[in-house]
């Protein structure tokens, strides 16, 4: 790993204040994502910009038919959080199936959402939920947010403050995991809103997509019967040494119906 | 004393009952040891340059820049050693560093010491190595057509030879083609069988310490000095042998101190790059030097499971006798040899048991191709034939329509008896193994009866209690134990037996406590040291337990004898009379009369003098048959194991889910059953492994750099967690080997073997779905499931036993 | 066509947009090491355009003038080796780390870059804390970081700076073992050791935040663990006894 200078800011304003002033600088918010890829010397920043010391980071909390996270809350605090478990006990779940928990120890929601990695798992949940990314200077909505792999419309200073998630009727998420590291081989998460029901997809393909097919299915039957012999196109799906295309293809559909059973 | 209150169960005091581990205490204060852990005064860190590419003449190496590099000490390439070696004599094939080929990716080129890691990893940048590609063999069927018009792997010995093969063997017992002729029913199938690695969680790790002059003095006026190695090895004898060897050096003056090691399962068992070249670099810095592996490394140093390809044709009566065993194999050995002459004859040499067999051939042959090379993994040679062997009775039973429990009793060799091979087998438990599973698992009440989806399935198996043969011919003792008791009634233990987890310390600590009737706590085991402890061949084939205990027991016995004469003199009594047990010297007729051991150790040694003892142990000679490759496979004593696995398969995802598997295990007896169980259920762990997720592969030119290791680390290589591990249920059986330490056998590998073909057995009976490679993971399962589906075959299998007998004309069952 | 290079936690995947003219300009997304990914080395292809920046990713444009092309990634050589030990060469930065460590306030100088299972081990000579993989899967490199259990091989040091860290020498007290120590070693819940410390330490998490852990509920929790000698099963049985002490 190349050395770097590091920087631990108090706030979203020394931060961005840090980053500009460092050349080749990147914030890092848990570093469970970084620190694998800078020790593979894949990302080798000249600084680093941690935002674990920023309280405004911090806290979940309801507002109007929401729930606001912290995007520095960590994965543990998101699964063990009463207020997330009442409102969207999904979430809780999906936020406990990441990783491990020394991973979901340290890892970041704000920082698995600048990731943006086509395996993670809250992409589907940002993406089924209709969530909002909340940064210093604007909000984004997550279907404009993910753009593919690693691909987000962040600018380099621009820092997630909170995620905007709106508390649906009901919402289930079902991950087939890679064994290792537990990142979606195919992940899928179902959200519904009254007749509007939405399936997001991740692990799959190469970023998070809505599975639009599922969606009309389950508009007018959301029930997994509905979903009995519905499966995505493999085309475009990732095939790799965990899973051929085609097995992603029919593992998504397997994942929406096991989903939707789980749906509370 | 740790054992105070506890039921004794036999004829001994401790010995049979449950033993908390000598070091554990350190293992769970963070006190214990491991190479990486020591530290020296100016110790250089080391580095190997590793081959990128998977065969390839070396045209030219420069080190210059790299020397000239700050802070580097040290650079050594191939020509500094350029002397060939090999765990098996016959098969010395490689270099420390590679000095003109370069065979697979990852092959070490040269190596660097430098005042850090980093640097040392700048200076490997700076070597300038010039290659020359040479076609490449990855396939083992393509390397054994190769005709010479690529350089093979490695020169052949003969001119007109192929020089991608290992080894060969073939053997023939019976009459196999007139018994296979004569069958009612012959059940023919392919296999193949993943390799695997050890991935213990200690990387390899070693420090060398050259210290020149040192007041040797060659005889022809040369200045020598004395080499000293730590390493993360399971044999450091053979360690130290190579080194001397290697790097010339008087074997007197090199001395090899194992830390603790932090596993092993056959992945330490020989000498490896980093320890050659930290006493190298050593020699030529005067620095001590140390060389971590990093897991990626530990992935090419390999010498894991071989995977074999494998066709069988299993022959049987229509009241389920077999009749004749046919097996063509082929091992995809890897870069080098390591082990693989052995492997090749244990591919065959190790199926005769536990079933009788009336004639059984095999042809196996070990191929080289340019990959890391494979060795000894945890039931060495053995799991892979077995797994084919015990679905093959599967089969054959649902062809005969008998319980495939009973098939196995029906076959059931014996003990006291020889097999087919000629190796003499003493004890044996097998029939209370498969009594226990066939009970604990309500095998009678569950097996074909348990809904779609969910099955049992059931496997047996043997192993050796150690090789019979040490690796380099000799008659001197397979180990040694050397011990002494000193006035303050402490026991010293000298054991050159390597600690590897698995508690062989533990295990000699008993028996000195046992015979000497100290607590446990007043044995001190010193160990890991070839400066003083007697020589132990290493922690392989499952010797340790067998071969230490009986050398510890004959030492500690003939102090015991010293002190029972001492004491029954001083109380004027008959020797036979004076027990050891409890701290105490007691008198048998009436314990009251007592006194301290330590008082006894006092008498004895005022009688006898400083009270040192050794003991040895050898094996017996007439075990085996006397025809050419007999003794390869021949072992004092066989273990027998029997398994049952659940399993519910889930048919829309592929996923396999192990639920249980019952274990039983004949190990002779349990010296201490904690241990015991602990050994079989991480054998049965690291089988479910094999069976559900386990693979070292490499990618091909389409998918990155032919040869290169797929899944290097253990983020891509996945094992298994305590999510994923099924429950285990140890069923100890002791059938007391006449020749064991206090009857004991191995423990450690024989109950790996039974995972895999019961998982595969339970699978088809699940749904009936037939899986003859490896590994059952998810795609791989789906695609079976998927195939059944279409060829409507996905469905309960049904028992019906008795319903039928087979047709009296042989008949063939094509494989799956 | 679609092809996936690498696959793991990282993803190379190249897209030829037309199969029948190669030469379009394709898309190549990649982690990149350089500003201008001059690391992506191989044939057959131009860079035309370097590529943004795009959260940590980088996505080049690259026109294939074979077909296929050959491309290798970081991750297609051998040996893309971690050094573990750095030494304090004074380079970019060399902050102090200040921390309180088994209850001891410690000091110590560290590198950016330096990963707090270095500054245990190799700084503070704790040597009870191990590394086995690299990746951050094994969990032999367990520690407490303001009583949560995190993975020392993934964290930095300078981000513990102020912390409280608790490592297995910590975890007696007054000569008396930890309740989790204990039953490690009562329940032969170890073999060869080596992960038992990150074992127990993650054990300690668990038990302070549920009193009374099930199995399953166990074995979720520790799978950041790796054992490779026990099966799990006394692992499981040991943290289970150390709960019911520790309740107790």
């Amino acid at each position: 790993m190349e050395d770097f200078a590091f920087h631990r800011p108090g706030s979203v304003a020394e931060a961005q204040e840090t980053l500009r002033g460092t050349e080749d600088s990147k914030f890092m918010a848990g570093g469970q994502s970084l620190i694998p890829l800078m020790k593979l010397d894949m990302a080798a920043p000249g600084a680093v910009v941690s935002l674990t010391g920023i309280d405004e980071l911090r806290g979940i909390e309801q507002q109007d038919g929401s729930l606001v996270i912290g995007a520095g809350m960590t994965h543990s605090e998101v699964a063990e959080s009463d207020d997330v478990r009442n409102a969207i006990s999904a979430l809780a779940g999906l936020a406990g199936s990441i990783g491990d928990p020394q991973v979901r120890n340290r890892g970041t929601l704000g920082g698995s959402v600048a990731h943006a990695d086509p395996a993670a798992d809250y992409p589907a949940a940002l993406v089924a939920l209709g969530a909002t990314v909340i940064t210093d200077r604007r909000e984004i909505a997550a279907e404009d947010f993910f753009q593919g792999m690693f691909e987000t419309p962040l600018e380099t200073d621009e820092v997630i403050t909170s995620v905007r998630f709106p508390v649906p009727d009901s919402a289930g998420y079902s991950k087939f995991p890679n064994p290792a590291s537990k990142y979606a081989i195919a992940g899928v998460m179902v959200a519904r809103n009254g007749a509007d029901v939405k399936v997001a997809v991740t692990g799959a393909g190469t970023g998070v997509f809505r599975a639009t097919a599922f969606e009309e299915a389950l508009a007018g039957d959301f029930s997994a019967g509905a979903l009995d012999g519905a499966s995505v196109s493999a085309d475009g799906l990732v095939s790799d040494t965990d899973a051929s295309a085609e097995y992603r293809a029919h593992l998504v559909g397997v994942m929406a119906r096991r989903a939707v059973e789980a749906c509370g | 004393m740790s054992n105070n209150g506890r039921k004794i169960k036999s004829d001994w005091n401790l010995i049979g009952t449950p033993m908390r581990k000598v070091e554990g205490l350190d293992k769970s204060t963070g006190r214990a040891l491991y190479t990486d852990d020591l530290v020296f005064p100016g110790m250089l860190h080391g580095k190997i340059l590793r081959s990128p590419h998977p065969h390839a003449r070396i045209v030219s190496i420069d080190t210059s820049s790299a020397e000239a590099l700050d802070g580097v000490h040290g650079v050594v390439t191939g020509q500094d050693m350029p002397t060939t070696y090999g765990i098996i004599p016959w098969t010395p094939d490689e270099y420390p560093l590679c000095v003109d080929r370069v065979r697979y990716v990852g092959d070490g080129v040269a190596a660097v010491a430098a005042v850090d890691e980093d640097t040392a990893l700048r200076a490997l940048e700076l070597i300038e190595v010039e290659y020359e590609e040479l076609p490449a063999f990855f396939d083992p069927f393509e390397a054994l057509e190769a005709d010479g018009s690529t350089p093979y792997v490695h020169e052949p010995k003969k001119a007109d030879w192929n020089g991608n093969v290992t080894k060969k063997v073939h053997l023939e017992f019976g009459e196999v083609d007139e018994l296979m002729d004569g069958s009612d029913a012959v059940v023919e199938g392919e296999y193949f069988f993943e390799g695997s690695t050890h991935t213990a969680i200690e990387p390899h790790c070693a420090i060398g310490l050259w210290q020149a002059g040192g007041g040797f003095q060659r005889q022809d006026g040369e200045s020598s000095g004395k080499l000293t190695v730590w390493s993360a090895t399971q044999v450091p004898h053979y360690l130290h042998r190579e080194l001397a060897r290697v790097l010339e050096v008087d074997q007197a003056h090199v001395r090899v101190l194992q830390p603790l090691v932090g596993g092993a399962f056959g992945g330490k068992s020989e000498p490896f790059d980093l320890e050659f070249c930290v006493a190298k670099l050593s020699m030529i810095t005067g620095r001590p030097v140390k060389i971590l592996y990093t897991r990626e490394e530990v992935f090419y140093a390999h010498r894991g499971r071989h995977p074999f390809h494998m066709k069988y044709r299993t022959g049987a009566t229509a009241a389920g006798k077999l009749t004749s065993v046919d097996a063509e194999i082929v091992l995809d050995g890897g870069a080098y040899a390591s082990f693989g002459l052995v492997t090749t004859y244990y591919a065959g040499q190790l199926l005769c048991a536990p079933y009788e067999m009336p004639a059984y051939r095999f042809d196996s042959t070990r191929v080289y191709t340019n990959k890391p090379a494979c060795g000894p993994k945890r039931g060495h040679g053995s799991v892979q034939p077995r797994f084919a062997f015990e679905v093959q009775i599967d089969k054959l039973s649902e062809r005969l329509d008998l319980d495939p429990i009973e098939f196995r009793r029906l076959n059931f060799i014996g003990s006291n008896t020889r097999t087919i091979n000629e190796l003499r087998v003493t004890s044996n438990g097998f029939m209370e193994c498969l009594e226990s599973v066939e009970r604990e698992s309500a095998w009678k009440d569950r097996f074909r009866k348990l809904p779609f989806g969910c099955g049992l399935g059931v496997a047996g198996s043997t192993y050796i209690t150690g090789t019979n043969y040490p690796i380099y011919p000799n008659d001197m003792p397979q180990s040694g134990v050397q011990m002494q008791v000193d006035r303050s009634g402490r026991v010293a233990v000298f054991s050159g037996a390597s600690e590897i987890g698995q508690g062989c310390d533990s295990m000699v600590a008993y028996i000195a406590a046992e015979e000497l009737g100290v607590p446990l706590d007043y044995v001190r085991v010193l160990r890991g040291d070839t400066d003083f402890t007697p020589v132990d061949l290493g922690a392989y084939s499952s010797r340790v337990t067998f071969m230490v205990g009986n050398a510890a027991i004959d030492a500690a016995r003939k102090l015991r004898g010293m002190v029972q004469e001492a004491v029954a003199e001083e109380w004027d009594v008959k020797p036979g009379e004076v027990l050891l047990a409890g701290g105490l010297a007691l008198w048998a007729p009436d314990t009251e009369r007592q006194m301290h051991v330590k008082e006894a150790f006092n008498l004895a040694e005022a009688k006898f003098g400083t009270l040192g003892s050794t003991g040895s142990y050898n094996t017996p000679k007439d075990v085996h048959g006397e025809y050419r490759g007999a003794t390869i496979g021949a072992s004092p004593a066989y273990s027998f194991t029997a398994h049952v696995a659940e399993v519910e398969v889930d048919v829309e995802t592929g996923i396999v889910d192990v639920k249980k598997i019952w274990v039983a295990h004949d190990c002779g007896r349990a010296l201490n059953p904690v241990l015991v169980e602990g050994q079989m259920e991480g054998s049965a762990y690291m089988g479910f492994g094999e069976a559900l997720m386990e693979e070292q592969v490499f990618k091909d030119a389409e998918h990155g750099r032919a040869g290169l290791h797929d899944a290097p680390s253990l983020l891509d290589y996945r094992i298994p967690t305590s999510l994923d591990t099924p429950e285990l249920q140890s069923l100890i059986v002791e059938s007391i080997d006449p020749e064991g330490p206090y009857g004991a056998k191995e423990a450690g590998e024989g109950p790996l073997h039974p995972s895999i073909p019961a998982i595969a057995n339970a699978i088809y009976d699940a749904v009936g779905v037939r899986m003859d490679r490896l590994p059952f993971s998810p795609p791989n399962v789906w695609r079976a499931l998927e195939a059944a589906r279409e060829a409507d075959t996905l469905r309960k299998p049904i028992l019906n036993p008795g319903a039928g007998a087979p047709t009296s004309t042989p008949e063939l069952v094509p494989g799956d | 066509m679609r092809k996936v290079v690498r696959r793991g936690n990282f993803v190379f995947t190249y897209v030829i947009e037309n199969d029948d003219d190669p030469t379009t300009p394709s898309t190549f997304r990649v982690y990149k090491k350089e500003g201008d990914g001059s690391w992506i080395a191989g044939a057959g292809f131009e860079t035309t355009r370097p590529g943004t920046d795009g959260g940590l990713g980088c996505s080049a444009t690259l026109t294939f003038t074979e077909h296929p092309p050959t491309l290798t990634t970081p991750r297609d050589e051998p040996c893309r080796l971690f050094a573990r030990f750095h030494p304090l060469s004074g380079s970019l930065s060399m902050p102090t780390v200040s921390l309180t460590v088994n209850g001891q306030a410690v000091e110590g100088e560290a590198e950016g870059r330096t990963l707090l299972v270095d500054f245990i081990r190799e700084t503070l000579g704790l040597t009870g804390t191990h590394v086995g993989c690299d990746t951050s899967q094994c969990g032999a490199c367990v520690v407490h970081v303001g009583g949560a259990s995190v993975k020392s091989c993934t964290m930095l040091a300078v981000e513990a700076d102020g912390a409280d860290v608790t490592t297995v020498e910590g975890l007696a007290t007054n000569g008396t073992l930890h309740p989790m120590q204990t039953a490690f070693h009562e329940h032969h819940g170890l073999q060869c050791g080596f992960c038992t410390p990150g074992m127990m330490l993650s054990g300690i998490d668990l038990v302070g935040r549920n009193a009374n852990p099930s199995e399953h509920e166990v074995r979720e929790w520790l799978e950041g663990n790796l054992c490779r000698c026990t099966g799990y099963h006394n692992i499981v049985k040991a943290v289970q006894a150390a709960a019911a002490e520790m309740g107790g």
